[in-house]
């Protein structure tokens, strides 16, 4: 029995006192000195290694701790020019001659210079195939550094994406002739050139970067950001009213919406740089041709496709699935991507019109049989499309119902096949599906994206792996592809990148549904300063804005960190109190018991 | 001097919306130095009797009547009076001795446990004590280190003895504590009560439905049936001359000493006892008398029949 | 004999575990290639190549015999996400979650017993109805509303305790009282959710107790309640507890992921969670072989532990 009280006793006393330590913040702040910018993140970035990085958080931690030769304006996309200020092509569009800036330096105090850069792209190009990054130079012949301030490139053939090469520059002397240069984490702190300093990193926790002291550009604002690591967006939300975080990314509908009236909170809703498609399996072939899959030949006819386009209702989506935050979708790239984006002309937009849809299947000879259900022309099967998305995510599985319910309507049952991520991909690039549910985020250039799209993507063995993404093969489109990919005038290079899309839309195998809005969240009571991109309602939470965010004012801040101070105070004493009570009770009873 | 008195004692338990009536207004006096047997079969009621009083039934039985201990009355006596009563003047050896000790326990702990919690021993003294007790029932004085599981039953039972010894009690109450023994082990147990009687003036109320066991140490004797005593008396007088035809019964068949049979019913009765539910008047053993009468059906008084002796049946003229 | 048996048993069993392990995450439908590399810019030549790293085209067995070498000699594999040592990242996570689970296990057994104890003495009384009551409520409690409602009401609210992860993410964070003070919240809720089966074991136990012989003969004695109750009927009733405590504990490795999510604990669970969603087999494998092994191993544990704990197994 004493035990046992005892054992209470403590535990009470071990967890209230455990209050108390909020006193340590504060003094801990003192030190530091310095504003700290802490923003929620939901995922880790699991691997920091800077060939092999792949997550969202990894290449933020990278962009904002080191430097990359060029980077993109937030406002137009346009080349912003960090470490080359200057470039000129030859005539014959294969040698590039970069002229760096003067006086960069790592943050251990030694110069970048273009030894730096030629090391960094020679080890990506001779980069293991797990190296995806090794994608971005492999047109590259050579890389000579002939002095500190100049970096020559010589590529096999014109490339349009020598100011796309989002690779970052690394410090010769740290990285040269380790054996574990493909694998290696950055040292804490790094070693590198950008704004930042990554000093502290705990996988599942928190990645700290203090401001990088040798740091080329205008000092950094805010002198420590802290990307904290949260489980779910609804913990981090409670946080931010708490004050321990000041910015959250990619909410959902509902949490945004419920943050509505708080009056410290700035919400952006920020049109979003990725989209969300259905893709329709146009008969799935390998590269030499023969047939993958087992898609249903319906929709090996375009108009069958264009059918199916017609009776999808996108504002519907958006509403029922995305609260109201996105953007309908047509062409393959968001509007909102500039120079690329190609939207088609209103008198060429598949707009919502089941009724259209009904006629060409009519027209077709799709016959309506019992059920309201179409029979393909020539067969007496009753038509039937599979619909494979993931359930991993929520939004695909709500999409599914929709695009279920508008298909069924037209004479198209659906029959709904959920999947794990990795089960999707399988199917996705067996072929093994008549409708599947995707989505993409959008880089600044769309040479990836367009590039999953050829013909030379698909797969070369029946299960073999690929890159294409819904088995699209069009020479006209490959030759506009091949095109664009070797046209260093940027104006041009659009055009031909407008083409190519328009053609994809012609054909009507990923049809993008949405443009879903990111939404995002500020304490604007304490920071200020926010950039967005790409230009005005874009995105502010990222690289490209942190350096210039800006605290509001130092003392609201101090004022309202004090209050749950007191009251854990209070909480701790109340504990003591409780605590010697019950010490009390068990020593005045204690001759009774013994 | 009497020890204790039971006066009019009834113990009734729920069941369900009734009462199922166990005893049924007992009277029985034990007086210092004095064996008194409390015979009868299983579920006739002795053991209630012998768990009334230290007041050791289960919250929900409805006992009333008198318990009188050394002249303080129980029946509405506070915990604390209670507390001090259990086992410093009265202790009890337990039927079963396999489930009476504590099986996470050291056998010497469990002895010198009661006497620590008075104040007789010091802690320092437990360890000694539990020996001398252990000792004293016939044990080695290494076994106080043993869990129960390493004893024998006739060792438990010695060790539930000496447990029971560990206040110096003035009242011992056995509650068939040979039951379950080899011979040789009954004898020594019974001898030992005897002899706890004889030389230190212990009473002792000796509950067993073993006619022959209580026939070699008791002083008197009292037959219960039904939750009646239906004779009391002498020892010699009860089992040598019974008057009532349940007593004759018993003596008649009961003495097989180790052959459980005999402790459920004795074999020249045929029937069974009768429902502690019922509630029908007369003599609860008519059913099944072999010299049962129309007047059996009335109300039956206790009538003396002899010296210290009473017997309740109609065939014992006043 | 009988250590030789259970250790027998214990062989066998992680055997089948090792199986079941390869089998789930060799021969289950998918490609952790192709989940791997969706969205990343690689070329179909370069996935093939990857593909013929990871030993995917080599026939099952082969793999199967790579796979015990491996393990044989501690390697669990890459994770295809982190690209790191499987072991090492069990290693890291395993820490904290030990630490969430087994404070939160220890005050649930504590509140349990001192709970049911007090039910159980007096069932059907008012402390039993509402002890049982609560416990039931708390057990039914959807976890995650249960810890949000704490993180409102304690957290946000009231201020009193930090909502996420395990540490003050200030610079010097981490320390003994600051653990402490992140660890509150989580191991309150945790303990919330699991003590019902300890009080409600505990009751039942204690109710049966209270009908046993010595306990009678404890109170013959003249022993206070007290006593009699926690001296007596009490360790009595604790065998069916330690052995729920001892088979639990094989489950306290796998983390509670519903609670390291709400509050964004760094442990196993939110390992688990995270390999799910990439997905992420060499790490889902790890935690597989990881839990199956400790929840096998424990079960020998009580089995030993048992026996020498329950006395009344002995002779007769």
């Amino acid at each position: 029995m004493r035990q046992v009280r005892r054992a209470i006793c403590s535990l009470l006393v071990l967890g209230l006192s455990a209050a108390t330590p909020l006193l340590a913040p504060l003094t801990a702040h003192a030190e530091t000195g310095g504003s700290t910018l802490t923003v929620g993140i939901s995922a880790d970035a699991e691997d920091l290694n800077p060939f092999k990085a792949n997550t969202v958080v990894a290449s933020q931690i990278l962009r904002l701790t080191y430097d990359y030769l060029t980077d993109y304006e937030p406002a137009d996309n346009s080349t912003l020019r960090t470490l080359a200020t200057n470039w000129t092509s030859s005539p014959d569009k294969l040698t590039w001659t970069f002229t760096l800036r003067h006086g960069v330096t790592w943050s251990d105090g030694k110069p970048l210079t273009a030894k730096d850069i030629a090391f960094t792209y020679r080890a990506l190009k001779s980069a293991p195939a797990d190296v995806t990054n090794r994608t971005l130079v492999k047109t590259f012949v050579s890389v000579d550094a002939p002095a500190d301030g100049t970096l020559v490139i010589r590529t096999s053939k014109p490339t349009a994406t020598m100011l796309a090469i989002d690779a970052p520059i690394l410090p010769e002397h740290v990285w040269a002739g380790r054996t574990d240069m493909y694998t290696a984490q950055p040292a804490v702190p790094s070693v590198s050139s950008g704004p930042y300093v990554l000093t502290e990193r705990k996988e599942g926790e928190f990645y700290r970067l203090r401001a990088n002291p040798h740091y080329w550009g205008p000092a950094p604002k805010v002198t420590e950001i802290l990307l904290r690591r949260f489980k779910s967006v609804d913990t981090a939300v409670a946080a931010m009213k708490r004050g321990e975080v000041d910015a959250i990314g990619n909410l959902n509908s509902v949490q945004f919406d419920a943050l509505k009236d708080d009056p410290s909170i700035a919400r952006v809703r920020a049109s979003g740089l990725r989209f969300h498609e259905l893709l329709l399996n146009p008969g799935a072939r390998l590269a030499n041709a023969a047939p993958e899959g087992n898609g249903n030949p319906a929709l090996r006819d375009k108009r069958v496709r264009v059918a199916i386009d017609y009776a999808i209702d996108r504002q519907k989506l958006i509403d029922g699935v995305l609260g109201g935050y996105g953007e309908p979708g047509a062409g393959y790239l968001p509007a909102k991507l500039t120079p690329w984006s190609w939207q088609p002309a209103p008198a060429d937009l598949r707009g919502y019109d089941p009724a259209k849809a009904r006629q060409i299947l009519d027209s077709l000879g799709y016959r309506t049989g019992p059920g309201n259900v179409r029979i393909m022309p020539g067969s007496r099967k009753p038509m039937t499309l599979r619909l494979a998305y993931t359930a991993d995510h929520p939004v695909f599985p709500r999409y599914a119902t929709y695009i279920k319910q508008w298909l069924g309507d037209i004479g198209l049952p659906v029959q709904l096949v959920p999947a794990s991520g990795s089960q999707l991909g399988a199917l996705q690039y067996r072929g093994e599906y008549d409708l599947l549910l995707s989505g993409w985020g959008v880089d600044p250039d769309p040479d990836y994206l367009l590039s999953i799209q050829i013909c030379s993507a698909l797969p070369l063995t029946k299960g073999g792996p690929t890159s294409s993404d819904a088995f699209h093969c069009d020479p006209r489109y490959d030759a506009l592809y091949n095109q664009q990919a070797t046209e260093l005038d940027p104006a041009k290079r659009a055009d031909l990148v407008h083409q190519a899309i328009s053609r994809l839309y012609g054909d009507a195998i990923p049809l993008v549904l949405t443009n879903p809005a990111t939404l995002e969240v500020y304490r604007k009571d304490k920071f200020t300063g926010f950039v967005s991109r790409p230009g005005p309602g874009g995105s502010v939470l990222g690289y490209w804005s942190y350096p210039h965010v800006r605290p509001v004012a130092a003392v609201t801040q101090a004022e309202s960190s004090h209050t749950p101070l007191y009251a854990s105070g209070a909480a701790a004493l109340v504990a003591l109190a409780v605590a010697g009570g019950l010490f009390y009770r068990r020593r005045s009873t204690r001759h009774l018991r013994e | 001097m009497t020890l204790l008195e039971l006066d009019g004692l009834s113990v009734a338990y729920p069941a369900g919306q009734r009462w199922a009536r166990a005893v049924r207004g007992v009277s029985l006096s034990v007086a210092a130095g004095e064996v008194v047997g409390l015979a009868g079969e299983s579920g006739c009621g002795k053991t209630s009797v012998a768990m009334s009083v230290l007041r050791l039934l289960p919250r929900t039985a409805k006992v009333t009547g008198r318990i009188r201990f050394g002249g303080t009355d129980l029946t509405g006596a506070t915990w604390g009076e209670l507390r001090a009563v259990r086992w410093a003047q009265a202790a009890v050896v337990f039927q079963g001795a396999q489930h009476a000790l504590n099986p996470m326990h050291r056998i010497g702990t469990q002895i010198a446990e009661p006497a620590l919690r008075h104040g007789l021993v010091t802690r320092s003294a437990a360890a000694a004590h539990a020996a001398d007790l252990l000792q004293r029932v016939g044990l080695a004085p290494e076994l106080a280190r043993d869990h129960p599981h390493q004893l024998s039953g006739g060792q438990r039972q010695r060790a539930l003895l000496a447990t029971a010894l560990s206040c110096s009690p003035r009242l011992l109450i056995a509650d068939e504590p040979t039951s379950a023994l080899d011979s040789v082990s009954q004898a020594a147990i019974l001898g030992l009560l005897r002899e706890l009687a004889a030389e230190r003036g212990i009473g002792v109320l000796l509950v067993s439905h073993d006619l022959g066991a209580l026939a070699a140490v008791c002083d008197r004797i009292a037959v219960m049936y039904a939750g009646r005593i239906v004779e009391q008396g002498s020892a010699e007088a009860v089992l040598g001359d019974p008057a009532h035809p349940y007593t004759e019964a018993l003596t008649g068949a009961a003495t097989v000493i180790g052959d459980p049979a005999t402790r459920y019913a004795p074999r020249s009765l045929g029937g069974a006892p009768p429902d502690p539910l019922s509630t029908a008047p007369g003599c609860a053993f008519a059913p099944r008398c072999p010299h049962a009468g129309p007047d059996c059906g009335g109300e039956i008084p206790l009538r003396p029949a002899g010296p210290g002796r009473l017997v309740e049946c109609v065939r014992v003229a006043s | 004999m009988r250590a030789a048996r259970v250790a027998g048993t214990l062989l066998a069993r992680l055997t089948g575990v090792l199986f079941l392990g390869f089998a789930l995450f060799h021969l289950l439908p998918g490609d952790p290639v192709s989940a791997l590399t969706r969205g990343r810019p690689v070329t179909t030549e370069d996935l093939a190549t990857i593909r013929a790293g990871f030993g995917l085209d080599l026939p099952l067995w082969k793999q199967f015999t790579s796979y015990v070498t491996a393990l044989a000699h501690g390697d669990l594999g890459t994770s295809l996400a982190a690209h790191r040592p499987v072991a090492d990242m069990l290693a890291e996570r395993i820490g904290p979650t030990l630490l969430l689970t087994v404070s939160a296990t220890v005050l649930s057994v504590t509140v349990g017993i001192a709970t049911g104890v007090a039910a159980g003495w007096r069932p059907r009384g008012i402390g039993d109805r509402v002890g049982t009551g609560a416990a039931i409520v708390l057990w039914s409690a959807p976890t995650f509303w249960l810890g949000m409602l704490l993180m409102a009401i304690l957290g946000v609210a009231a201020g009193l305790f930090p909502i996420a992860g395990m540490r003050s993410t200030e610079s010097g964070g981490g320390g003994v009282l600051d653990v402490a003070h992140h660890l509150v919240l989580p191991c309150i809720t945790l303990a919330a959710v699991q003590y019902a089966q300890y009080h409600l074991l505990i009751r039942s136990a204690v109710a049966a107790e209270r009908h046993a012989v010595y306990v009678t003969l404890a109170r013959a004695k003249g022993l206070p309640d007290a006593l009699v109750r926690w001296r007596h009927a009490v360790p009595n009733a604790m065998a069916p507890t330690l052995s729920l405590v001892l088979t639990n504990l094989g489950f306290v490795v796998s983390g509670a992921v519903t609670v390291e999510a709400v509050f964004s604990w760094p442990g196993l669970g939110d390992l688990t969670f995270e390999a799910l969603r990439g997905p992420d087999p060499p790490v889902l494998h790890g935690t597989f072989l990881l839990l199956c092994g400790s929840v096998v191993t424990a079960d020998a544990i009580a089995d030993v532990v048992l026996r020498r704990f329950d006395r009344r197994g002995g002779t007769t």
